[in-house]
């Protein structure tokens, strides 16, 4: 019996890969955590990953290292440009582990946000981000509180039914 | 009663009351003829999908992708491409390296020769030796030495900035790892210094740069600078954690515990340590095992549980011996002597003393040498010997000198041998001992060696 045909995979493909799964989650952080300018944002990824190539014998949790080194890359951005401190602070001493599952759900809400209707997004904003009451949602859309409430929740559940469902659209 | 599930917008109304005001959340109490949220296998998974839901509407950066940015995300195909030819031009460099290397091995063309073959100037020849040169510092530290020399100096001719910067970076990282071994700290900090200098060059070098601190933190243990050394393994061990790379933090945090032993903390070291066996353990990691069984020979020496020792001391010399680390076998047998000397078993003590010593001695590792003899020395002072001290202290004075080792271990050991001839009181040459060894600990830190000066007589 002849012995079956053990190809290596391609280092190449699985670099590939990692850039193509990880490459939202990465600019996620370059651009929104570290609020690094746009026209700077693949740079930044693209050090990190030229890092993972080289240490890549040694790295055996690759997403949490590919996380990892994105927040310290940007730490260093900033330090670069003279910013030390501010930025970092909120991120140091943290373990990628633990915050993977959160930088995840961001991401898939952040995508969801887009797909729903304007309206939609500026209740949410003022709800959860801005902190509005039913009652100052209400007024500022001039309409009743329980009308504002209904219109919270079918927003919230709008993009709950699009997180689960990520191809659909907004009902 | 029967009582019902809440429908999602109840629990809206649930989670809303903890962003109401106060006026609201008269609305929102959890209704009477429901079933209670918490206790509720149906309502309960609904809950927490929503509450994870709304706590990530609640991040303000959600909303800017939301505006900003494309849908999905995707990388320049440009950029990718960019990244796998990299890529595979290394995995191809390492594959020719070998290729190259078995045939300057079978033309049993030298080391120091490659220099001179265009065929050894690529980056993979210098992993190639840098490996190699690592698997041997515990045998022979000594070779690993003078490979990695050849291998700096193949480096600097190097077409490429960055593979000049990542090979140099690593091979002076690898050259103080093996100049610890050596005993010759001074150096070893100054090859880490350089190490950073190239490493700090390339795009994204933090990661390598942990591994720097490391060995810097190492060898900072050795010259018992213990604050610096614990401050070093610290940033090493989160900067491992933050690249989620849990191994290597825990191997660092294994010179953690070393030093918190030194600076007297033993039961904590002691804590650490069982942990750590528990871990590499798991992981089946013989010489991390090992490493550890025999660190914590050494805390249990110092709790004053010799038999305990003795056990962790035998464990770790079987497993070394398994493995084939012989100057690590040889390290353990020493503590195991130490902790003999302490119980009062001189004769059995000096038989593992004398062996590690002449171990260390065939095997170069003077400065390690020149420490097991201070202790042999010790030995004889406690048995009365005086004829022998003195006979042991000049023969090592004459062999550091013949050997041409850094000057002052002859001298030191000349002047112990004057001292033991001239018989001072037993007390006195115990601690002109004790003098010596802080001595041998520090005198090579510094840029130029210390000078070797007698201590002051009281």
């Amino acid at each position: 019996m002849s012995d079956p045909v053990v190809t290596q995979p391609d280092v190449g493909d699985e670099v590939a890969a990692a850039y193509r799964d990880n490459y939202t989650l990465l600019e996620y952080i370059v651009a929104r955590r570290y609020r690094v300018p746009r026209d700077e944002v693949a740079g930044v990824i693209h050090d990190v990953f030229i890092a993972f190539i080289r240490n890549l014998p040694r790295i055996r949790q690759k997403r949490e290292w590919l996380v990892g080194a994105t927040f310290k890359e940007c730490c260093l951005y900033w330090r670069k440009r003279g910013r030390d401190g501010s930025l970092c602070e909120v991120e140091y001493d943290f373990d990628p582990a633990v915050l993977l599952p959160d930088l995840d759900s961001r991401v898939a809400v952040g995508k969801v946000l887009r797909q729903l209707s304007g309206r939609c997004r500026t209740l949410l904003r003022l709800r959860f981000v801005e902190e509005y009451s039913s009652l100052e949602i209400a007024r500022e859309f001039e309409t009743t509180v329980d009308y504002a409430r209904k219109l919270v929740h079918r927003c919230v559940l709008n993009a709950r039914a699009l997180v689960s469902q990520p191809g659909r659209r907004e009902p | 009663m029967t009582r019902r599930h809440y429908t999602d917008d109840e629990l809206l109304d649930y989670i809303d009351a903890k962003h109401e005001n106060s006026a609201d959340q008269e609305c929102h109490r959890e209704l009477t003829d429901h079933v209670e949220i918490e206790q509720c296998p149906d309502c309960l998974p609904r809950l927490q999908e929503l509450r994870e839901l709304v706590r990530g509407l609640g991040d303000p950066s959600v909303y800017d992708i939301g505006a900003d940015m494309p849908l999905a995300s995707v990388p320049a195909e440009t950029k990718i491409l960019e990244a796998m030819m990299f890529a595979r031009r290394r995995t191809a460099d390492d594959a020719a390296a070998e290729r190259a290397i078995q045939s300057f091995e079978r033309d049993k063309i030298p080391i120091d020769e490659w220099d001179s073959l265009p065929a050894a100037h690529t980056a993979g020849v210098l992993r190639h030796i840098v490996a190699s040169a690592r698997a041997d510092y515990d045998r022979s530290p000594r070779a690993a030495l003078r490979v990695l020399g050849v291998a700096a100096q193949i480096a600097s001719k190097l077409p490429s900035t960055d593979d000049v910067n990542e090979q140099r970076g690593l091979i002076a990282k690898a050259q103080a790892e093996a100049l610890r071994m050596l005993g010759r700290y001074d150096v070893a900090l100054e090859r880490l210094d350089e190490a950073e200098r190239y490493l700090r060059e390339l795009p994204a070098p933090e990661y390598e740069l942990a591994c720097v601190d490391w060995v810097r933190s190492a060898v900072l243990f050795s010259v018992t600078r213990y604050d610096a050394a614990l401050g070093l393994a610290r940033k090493a061990i989160r900067a491992f954690v933050e690249y989620g790379d849990r191994e290597s933090a825990e191997r660092v945090r294994m010179v953690e515990a070393a030093i918190l032993c030194e600076q007297g903390h033993v039961t904590a070291a002691h804590r650490t340590f069982v942990r750590l066996v528990l871990f590499f353990g798991s992981r089946d990691d013989q010489d991390m095992v090992a490493r550890l069984n025999a660190n914590l020979a050494e805390c249990e020496v110092r709790l004053g549980n010799v038999d305990v020792a003795y056990e962790y001391a035998h464990d770790a010399i079987k497993r070394y011996e398994a493995l084939g680390l012989d100057a690590e076998k040889i390290r353990v047998r020493w503590i195991l002597g130490h902790a003999l000397m302490r119980a009062g078993a001189f004769e059995e003590a000096f038989e593992e003393i004398r062996s590690a010593s002449d171990a260390f001695a065939e095997l170069g590792m003077t400065s390690e040498e020149a420490v097991v003899g201070l202790d042999l020395t010790e030995l004889h002072l406690s048995r009365a010997e005086w004829i022998e001290a003195h006979a042991l202290a000049g023969r090592l004075a004459t062999r550091f000198s013949d050997l041409q080792a850094p000057v002052h271990y002859a001298r030191a050991y000349a002047y112990l041998s004057e001292a033991v001839r001239g018989r001072g009181t037993t007390s006195e040459l115990l601690g002109l001992i004790e003098y010596l060894r802080e001595y041998l600990a520090v005198a090579e830190v510094d840029d130029e060696p210390v000078p070797f000066q007698p201590p002051l007589l009281h």
